[in-house]
């Protein structure tokens, strides 16, 4: 975020129209919070079964009755901010959701690679879109998981793939070396931890290290299957044990 | 649904609540329930495989294979984070073309041979000559790798034929430390990086190539500290987006700005007076040249430096004088912390010495030592360069523990811990790594006393400069053998005459010594691919072939082998691999090798120490409780126990009177310059992503995906004057070789006019044939970083 202002008129209007769209998803916020601050004061006191009326029905996984009102909030607002009707995000989702967030990682617990193109030369301000997450036309640049550090190209690098040349230029005579094959197997997020009986709270299946912020994944703008119900509760970890098998208790430094 | 959901929240809530309160009365952790059964997944340390920084990762092993690593939060280096190479170091075990059995050269192909047929082939190739068998080493040596391989040269083969690639790295920050304080290493520690107000990095690129120390810093401005940061360099580079300045400067012209700052600080009078007059001293060079140089007076110094005036050397370095007058302001304000970073911008230079004893001198003038936060700071790229190099001494005039071969009384010691016969290790220093290699490539009768060299864990093929003069001669000719130990094909085995496949990382025991006198240990957590072997099995099995062939060498002077070591006591026969695990020889060899380290107050703790930490800091002293303390802050008095009490004391002092050496260096133009027919400077380094040859890393996917290939750099205003364009082929010359490559203009980082930049980690692209081997007198390391170069249009 604070790198330098010199030569950087280019990145400067890359910047600007990113602040354009930004302000357009935080004035859709605003606006969002707004309905939802209306909405909430009278579907607050609404019984649950007018509630339930106004719950539109779009989602495979009816939402409880008991929790609906400020969860179909929460679900309308998202949809007025990323513009798009919001899919279902249910448990058949996961797997989808998980092979999805898997196919950017070597393992559970890297980086992921970054899927479009970065300034190679200097700092890119990477915060700018991903400090409190971004959705455009709908692409998601998600929230940061963990701490903001400034150097993220130190961890994060471009993901190559064939026909595009965001890394560096292709030619005919140079063209890229043959992929390499290798035998390593990344170990997987561990399968989620069955809660200790019917309606508890699933523990973590991962650890808690640059995973600190867990609307990350979990947030409005997570992938289906990974969203929480119950995005407006806050503290996480009040519920949800934290590192839940020994591995990762043991590097989060509990064990 | 809503009633379920409020049952269970209450349900689980009653649940939580009653099971902190049995925790607490059982004066435990609460826990919801027992740890489900995962996928058997167990952590273990290790010290990342990659660079000097010494970053710890946790390692995840399930079922024999690495599946998963994460940063250490309780490692002090990194505190939980790692850089893009750390984050794939797994993978660099699992190319799919590890080497997996010994290989042997019949004419054009290489045929399988067993490990027992391997090793006579080596004990034949001694006993053609034990003083033309010389071995290359490395870095990446583990300590108790490079202690056996000094050991079985120095004190078995009676040969100082050994030198490592990190002559190629950091020889000249050990001539530069030597010549100013009269011993290695540096004073200082990562800890400074947490303290400065300013840090210099000269001809230095953090955010590349030590990324974690470079976040370790900038970071602190995101908790809103302020660091400024200066950035000297000949490149604009990815360090450079967070400079506060970036000063381009020509190529040698860092001998310029240093003395520039020298004088200026004389001339105003901002120097520290009170830190010259009691713990400094002055010094030049002599006639005929000496690392330590002769004395001179304060007032002959005072003169030298007269004509650097910032006008002068803005002339010379390219500078404007009003920066230069910049930096002298910066080291004239005794309330500033600053810490001068570099690698190998200053120590690949031909001038290497000179440029390391100037920054020193710099800080001793100016009085920014000693305390945290202000010092002169060196940087390794390889993980066990301080480790095992500079400390184990694998280099062709050293001994362990800081010991040199040319002094009567160091090869006494070693000779007393090796229990060999008096006179064993000749006081003639073996050939530096350039000439080792030119020995190797000359014919017998001309001169070539070297007939083999045996390579581990690094690959000279692709990393000596002028390959055509250093790497291809000896395969030319038929006597010349070359064996080489290592774990992928490389530019190296490629050539080689026998091929050795080693084990790496954690399929091995080890211990590495990091940047900051961190010492650091693992264990052994899978086993290596088919037939490939721990490279210190294979020395010791080579000594032993020797032994029970009679070689006087390989026994003591109590007739028993070289690497005794007992268990139960009976001998161990580790020569035979399935016993090499039965007892720790990384421990038996590390408690010899600690014997060592007290004659230079390099104290290194009992083995057991370094498996309970993450990594210690030397001298690492037993404290009266018993326990063992590690130093950040070498020869300052508030944390250094040989001090003594003093505030500053250099107790290695080369003029044997506690005192740091400043020395007067004059501004040396570069061998090789720029003319009208070679009109382009050539600089060559390393990306982010790959480590040095590539031979680990561009056999990860991702790291490959993200940089696959070597390129020339080059600035936008030399494209438009030679009529290039991006991603175009063109061919680097110089008087030694050419190369093609593709043009990336305005690409990672971006050279002024007049410079070209070419990385070096691309086995298909291998600059090295373009690459000057001159290299700098008390050093012997060559210059990757400056020689003149042409552009040409193929298309």
């Amino acid at each position: 975020m604070s790198g330098p202002v010199v030569g950087r008129s280019r990145e400067a209007c890359d910047m600007q129209e990113a602040r354009t769209a930004r302000r357009k998803v935080q004035l859709a916020l605003a606006g969002g919070v707004g309905l939802v601050v209306s909405a909430g004061l009278v579907a607050g006191l609404r019984p649950p079964e007018r509630g339930n009326e106004t719950a539109p029905a779009r989602s495979a996984a009816a939402p409880a009755p008991g929790a609906v009102s400020t969860n179909v909030v929460w679900q309308q607002l998202r949809e007025l901010a990323l513009g798009s009707p919001a899919s279902a995000n249910v448990k058949e989702h996961r797997g989808a959701a998980l092979a999805a967030r898997a196919a950017r990682r070597a393992y559970d617990g890297a980086p992921p690679r970054v899927p479009h193109q970065v300034d190679q030369r200097n700092a890119p301000d990477c915060l700018f879109c991903h400090s409190e997450g971004l959705s455009v036309a709908g692409r998601v640049a998600p929230k940061l998981s963990h701490q903001p550090y400034l150097n993220c190209l130190q961890c994060h690098v471009v993901e190559r793939s064939a026909g595009n040349d965001w890394v560096i230029p292709e030619t005919p005579d140079a063209p890229l070396p043959q992929k390499l094959d290798t035998a390593f197997e990344g170990a997987s997020l561990a399968e989620p931890a069955a809660p200790w009986g019917p309606g508890a709270p699933p523990p973590m299946p991962h650890t808690v290290h640059m995973r600190t912020d867990c609307a990350s994944c979990h947030g409005p703008s997570g992938r289906d299957g990974l969203r929480t119900s119950h995005p407006e509760r806050q503290n996480c970890l009040q519920c949800h044990a934290q590192s839940a098998n020994e591995g990762a208790r043991r590097l989060d430094g509990a064990l | 649904m809503s009633i379920e959901r409020r049952e269970f929240l209450t349900a689980s809530l009653l649940g939580a609540a009653t099971l902190v309160a049995e925790g607490q009365a059982r004066g435990e952790l609460p826990v919801i329930q027992d740890p489900p059964k995962l996928p058997g997944v167990t952590w273990n340390k290790a010290p990342c495989r990659f660079c000097g920084t010494g970053c710890h990762v946790q390692v995840g092993v399930r079922d024999g294979k690495v599946v998963a690593v994460q940063g250490d939060q309780r490692a002090e280096v990194n505190k939980g984070l790692l850089c893009v190479k750390g984050y794939h170091v797994p993978l660099a075990l699992y190319g799919k073309d590890r080497l997996t059995e010994p290989l042997l050269r019949e004419g054009d192909k290489y045929v399988p041979i067993s490990w027992e047929r391997a090793i006579q082939i080596i004990a034949d190739r001694v006993q053609l000559g034990d003083k033309g068998f010389a071995m290359y080493g490395s870095g990446q040596w583990t300590i108790p790798e490079g202690y056996a391989a000094n050991k079985f040269m120095k004190g078995g083969l009676g040969s100082n034929q050994i030198d490592p690639n990190a002559r190629l790295c950091m020889a000249s920050a050990v001539t530069g430390y030597l010549a100013t304080y009269g011993v290695d290493e540096p004073s200082g520690c990562y800890d400074d990086l947490d303290a400065c107000d300013v840090l210099i990095t000269w001809g230095n690129n953090p955010a590349e190539m030590h990324p974690v120390l470079f976040s370790r810093v900038m970071d602190r401005r995101s908790r809103g500290e302020q660091v400024r940061f200066i950035d000297m360099a000949t490149r604009h580079t990815r360090s450079s987006a967070f400079a506060d300045e970036t000063l381009l400067f020509k190529p040698q012209g860092d001998l310029a700005i240093a003395n520039g700052i020298l004088h200026l600080l004389l001339e105003q009078g901002t120097y520290d007076e009170a830190f010259v007059r009691e713990h400094c001293a002055f010094k030049a060079d002599s006639e005929p040249q000496d690392l330590h140089g002769k004395p001179i007076s304060f007032e002959e110094f005072k003169a030298s430096l007269k004509k650097y005036t910032p006008e002068y050397c803005a002339q010379l370095s390219g500078v404007p004088a009003a920066k230069i007058r910049m930096l002298a302001d910066l080291f004239g304000r005794p309330d500033l912390r600053i810490v001068s970073m570099w690698c190998m911008g200053m120590n690949q230079h031909t001038q290497g010495t000179a440029i390391n004893t100037l920054v020193h001198g710099v800080h001793l003038l100016s009085g920014h030592f000693g305390r945290p936060g202000d010092a002169p700071m060196s940087l390794t790229g390889q993980p066990s360069a301080c480790g095992t190099v500079r400390e184990v001494g694998t280099l062709a005039h050293a001994l362990p523990g800081g010991l040199l071969v040319a002094k009567p009384e160091d090869r006494e010691k070693a000779e007393k811990i090796w229990n060999v016969p008096h006179g064993r290790i000749p006081a003639k220093p073996g050939y530096h790594t350039v000439d080792l290699w030119k020995k190797f490539g000359t014919p017998k009768e001309q001169g070539g006393d070297i007939h083999t060299v045996w390579v581990q864990v690094t690959n000279p093929g692709q990393t000596l400069p002028n390959s055509h003069a250093l790497v291809d001669p000896s395969r030319k000719l038929k006597d010349k053998f070359l064996i080489v130990s290592d774990v992928y094909p490389t530019a190296t085995t490629r050539i080689a005459d026998l091929i050795l496949p080693s084990a790496m990382w954690v399929e091995k025991n080890g211990m590495v010594g990091n940047s900051e006198r961190r010492t650091q240990q693992w264990f052994k957590m899978v086993s290596p691919p088919g037939k490939a072997r721990d490279d210190l099995w294979q020395i010791v099995a080579v000594a032993h072939e020797l032994f029970a062939r009679g070689h006087e060498g390989m026994r003591d002077k109590d007739g028993r082998f070289l690497f005794h070591i007992e268990k139960d006591g009976e001998a161990a026969p580790i020569w035979d691999y399935r016993h090499y695990y039965d007892v720790n020889v990384d421990e038996h060899l590390f408690e010899e090798y600690r014997k060592f380290t007290r004659y230079k107050h390099k104290d290194l703790a009992p083995y057991r120490e370094y498996v309970k930490a993450r990594g210690l800091r030397w001298p690492v002293v037993q404290q009266k409780s018993g326990e063992w303390r590690e130093t950040r802050f070498r020869f300052s008095g508030f944390d250094d126990p040989y001090c003594e009490g003093k505030e500053i004391r250099f107790y290695h002092s080369p003029t044997k009177n506690d005192r740091a050496q400043i020395w007067f260096r004059p501004y040396v133009a570069p061998p090789e310059v720029p003319d009208a027919e070679y009109p382009l400077w050539l600089c060559t380094g390393r990306v982010l992503e790959h480590w040095h040859s590539g031979s680990m890393t561009m056999r990860i996917p991702q790291l490959r995906g993200s940089m696959p290939r070597a390129y020339v750099e080059l600035h936008r205003d030399d494209a438009r004057r030679f009529g290039v364009r991006d991603g175009e082929i063109v061919r680097i010359e110089s008087r030694r070789g050419s190369l093609d490559l593709p043009v990336w203009i305005d690409g990672r980082g971006k050279p002024p006019p007049g410079t070209v930049f070419v990385p070096f980690f691309d086995e298909s692209l291998p600059i090295n044939r373009v690459t000057l081997e001159a290299h700098d007198f008390f050093s012997k390391q060559p210059d990757y970083k400056k020689c003149a170069v042409r552009l040409k249009r193929i298309a």
